[in-house]
């Protein structure tokens, strides 16, 4: 082998096995636990970064959502929909579900998937309830202490049953007044609610400059607000959305028990304008604003006007024979190369199993999402990718029946070869753009991974089987003419 | 070397028989829309038992007065039941209600609503028309100076005849299989064939770029003996490369599961299509087509 050729077949070599440990770690990270364990070394894990599966092979619910918006003014609604995005994303990170997407689609719509979910109507029940905001005033101490001390009793009682393995429920029900305990012992509701605000808006003070949220009560609000205000002057104003504090305040990126916002009040306000200040970053007054929002013009979002489920079951079965199917057809493809073109049918499989690592590590990068559909476009794109190939062998072949030295046969195969591979990949990939672009989501993620898997696939054939070709140039072999004769 | 010029009239009139059939299957059968287009539901259900028969299905669901259903059995153990668009609350008591007929679990729902379906629908047909009028942009460009006896735009309508028989042929066979066993025409399919499209496009311009090749190298032969050239040479190409595309294509066909084996199937009657009409077809209509002009 000379010189000039081995380099591009080390450059070769170099890219697949990153692309392979990229695709792979855990093997090399098993590698890595046992040589952890038998030579004491500390080499850290690799970062294994998992594929991004579609919902169709996790299994879970896709449900669409229609927003009426007939009743928002045209400049609101894109707030108004973010709002809402916002507004589901949070419930149902309440409900602890892994990898939610909540995407917006078109003016008025939103698509919420939810893998791992089974009971469809559990969903639309989380998801389908209207915002609600509440204005909620400080207790006094001694009505504070009394809902304390109900706390600590029913909690006394049910160790107690819990002691002697009795039912709690029961327990805690035998206390009088158990119903106490169950109220929030700092703040009480007020009548003020998300009906009576108008609108909350993002202001900043002209003075210090910074971010400030104003509110804006109808008529009624403002009388209500004036009464509240007027009688807890210096205490504090807490604001909940759906029964939660409305904002993260402790900022541990969750909203439970331990969070409270809730602004002091400086003074009685009449009027019906509010202003919240000591605000520190402006993305917190937003979101105090998108939420505020949220519950003064609560759009109702209905019912899904389309929903898909797929069970666990199905998904891991489709995924399973999808992927079965995948290395089936590539060994398919091996075998008939091998056996019709010889030696570079050989280079050829090699070629393949190369473009299948990098495109695979591709998609882990880019972050394609694996649907069916997408795993479908890649197992097609294996077939296609030997059409290059196919056209090159064929034209090798008639320039070595020409009686050209192999070198040159090689040259002159893949230079006349080319602007058939390129013409049939540019008509392939028009297509797949066009599918891509006019698509809805099957089509989508089809068209993603054959385009892919097409733009790679001539990589593949003009550099890697070109330089595998060219690596047995002046080589023994070379002479061996019944190596490289296609069957026909 | 096969002489498929010479026999062109047997290919032709086979042809024409198939195709003509198909439109006939297609008239007849009509094309069944899936759920994506007309809105619906479509629920699969896998028995722990035996399976019901379809009139059991339809009986223990009669209460609920549903429009539009019909009832497949999938593999072996699972039945697929379409219906009109269900409100959640009617898909709960469709569920009670099918309780009657085994002890199955719900493996899969879908339900469209008819806005989206419209909306789908749309969307779908655009698709279909700038993807064929790209294609067709692509033939006036790509044949747009060829030397020799034929001029550039006949290249560009048999083409483009091609394609329409490409598609048609799959279209007809999808009509039987809907006819017989409930294949829809689904998002997937209409993928498959616009996929194709691009592809079988790409088989009839190797066989016309050889032909073009060919009158530049040689002026003496005839048009028929150069078309004939033409086709040989690239019969190895095309049916490789059809066989290697239709490999993996079959394993997902054969093993890949339900949600992809029609698309899979759409994907072979195309491939192989094209194929049949990249060799017996493209360069015989230009033959053809030329003998009649001269004969004027």
């Amino acid at each position: 082998m000379q010189k000039k050729q081995f380099w591009p077949l080390i450059g070769i070599l170099a890219l697949t096995l990153v692309a392979a440990v990229f695709c792979f770690p855990q093997y090399v990270n098993n590698g890595i636990d046992l040589a952890n364990s038998k030579l004491a070394w500390k080499i850290p894990h690799l970062v294994n970064v998992p594929f991004k599966l579609g919902l169709d092979v996790k299994g879970g619910i896709e449900l669409e959502y229609q927003a009426d918006l007939s009743s928002i003014p045209e400049n609101q609604r894109s707030g108004v929909m973010a709002g809402l995005r916002d507004l589901i994303e949070r419930r149902i990170n309440v409900y602890g579900v892994a990898e939610p997407l909540i995407q917006s689609s078109g003016a008025n719509r939103l698509i919420v998937e939810l893998p791992g979910v089974e009971d469809v109507q559990q969903a639309i029940n989380w998801i389908g309830q209207t915002p609600w905001l509440q204005f909620s005033e400080q207790r006094d101490q001694a009505e504070t202490q009394k809902i304390l001390d109900k706390i600590k009793q029913v909690q006394d009682a049910v160790k107690a049953a819990q002691d002697k393995k009795t039912d709690t429920q029961a327990a805690m029900i035998a206390v009088p007044d158990y119903q106490l305990a169950l109220q929030n012992p700092y703040f009480k509701d007020t009548d003020l609610t998300g009906k009576y605000l108008k609108k909350a808006s993002l202001t900043f003070n002209q003075t210090t400059g910074a971010p400030e949220v104003d509110l804006q009560f109808d008529d009624q609000g403002a009388k209500i607000f004036e009464d509240i205000t007027g009688r807890n002057v210096g205490k504090q104003l807490a604001i909940y959305l759906d029964g939660a504090s409305i904002v993260d305040t402790n900022g541990d990126g969750k909203i439970d028990g331990s969070d409270l916002y809730a602004p002091r009040i400086n003074e009685k306000i009449s009027g019906g304008k509010a202003v919240i200040t000591g605000i520190t970053a402006v993305s917190e007054a937003k979101t105090l604003v998108a939420r505020l929002n949220e519950g003064a013009l609560p759009v109702p979002l209905g019912q899904p006007i389309s929903q898909e489920k797929i069970g666990p079951t199905l998904g891991a079965i489709s995924f399973d024979q999808t992927v079965k199917a995948g290395i089936l057809g590539f060994l398919l493809v091996v075998i008939f190369m091998i056996f019709y073109y010889r030696l570079p049918g050989v280079l050829a499989s090699l070629a393949l199993t190369i473009y299948v690592v990098l495109l695979l590590a591709l998609f882990k990068l880019i972050g394609v999402t694996m649907s069916l559909a997408a795993i479908g476009g890649f197992i097609l794109s294996v077939g296609m990718a030997v059409d290059a190939n196919v056209l090159i062998f064929t034209r090798m072949k008639e320039e070595l029946e020409a009686g050209k030295t192999f070198i040159a046969s090689v040259e002159e195969g893949f230079n006349r070869a080319w602007p058939a591979i390129r013409d049939g990949n540019f008509t392939t990939i028009v297509v797949g753009v066009i599918l891509f672009l006019f698509g809805t989501s099957f089509v989508k993620g089809f068209a993603t991974t054959l385009n892919i898997g097409i733009l790679v696939s001539m990589f593949s054939a003009i550099v890697i089987t070109r330089s595998l070709l060219r690596a047995f140039a002046g080589s023994k072999i070379e002479k061996v003419t019944w190596l490289w004769k296609p069957l026909a | 070397m096969i002489q498929f010029i010479k026999h062109k009239n047997i290919f032709l009139v086979l042809t024409l028989i198939g195709v003509v059939a198909c439109i006939a299957a297609i008239a007849v059968y009509r094309l069944k829309p899936s759920i994506e287009f007309t809105g619906g539901s479509i629920l699969e259900l896998q028995y722990k038992g035996a399976l019901p028969n379809a009139a059991a299905v339809n009986d223990a669901i009669k209460d609920l007065n549903l429009k539009d259903i019909s009832v497949y059995t999938v593999g072996s153990d699972s039945i697929s039941l379409r219906t009109e668009t269900l409100s959640q609350d009617t898909h709960v008591k469709l569920l009670a209600d099918l309780k009657k007929t085994g002890d199955f679990q719900e493996k899969s729902f879908e339900t469209i609503g008819p806005v989206v379906g419209n909306e789908i629908k749309n969307r779908t047909v655009a698709l279909i028309i700038v993807s064929l009028l790209a294609m067709l942009i692509y033939i006036a460009i790509a044949f747009k100076n060829v030397p020799g006896p034929i001029s550039s735009w006949k290249y560009g309508v048999a083409s483009f005849a091609i394609l329409t028989h490409d598609v048609l042929v799959p279209l007809g066979v999808l009509a039987v299989l809907g006819k017989e066993y409930g294949v829809q025409i689904t998002v997937p399919i209409i993928t498959a064939l616009l996929t194709v499209v691009g592809y079988a496009i790409n088989n009839v311009i190797v066989v016309y770029d050889r032909i073009r090749e060919n009158l530049t190298r040689d002026r003496k032969a005839s048009f028929e003996e150069i078309a004939n050239r033409a086709i040989n040479q690239t019969l190895s190409r095309q049916i490789n490369t059809s066989l290697a595309t239709l490999l993996p294509v079959f394993a997902i066909y054969f093993w890949g599961g339900d949600t992809l084996k029609y698309f899979a199937l759409a994907l072979i009657l195309g491939i192989v299509t094209g194929t049949y009409s990249s060799i017996f077809l493209s360069s015989q209509i230009l033959v053809v087509w030329m003998k009649l002009g001269k004969k004027k």
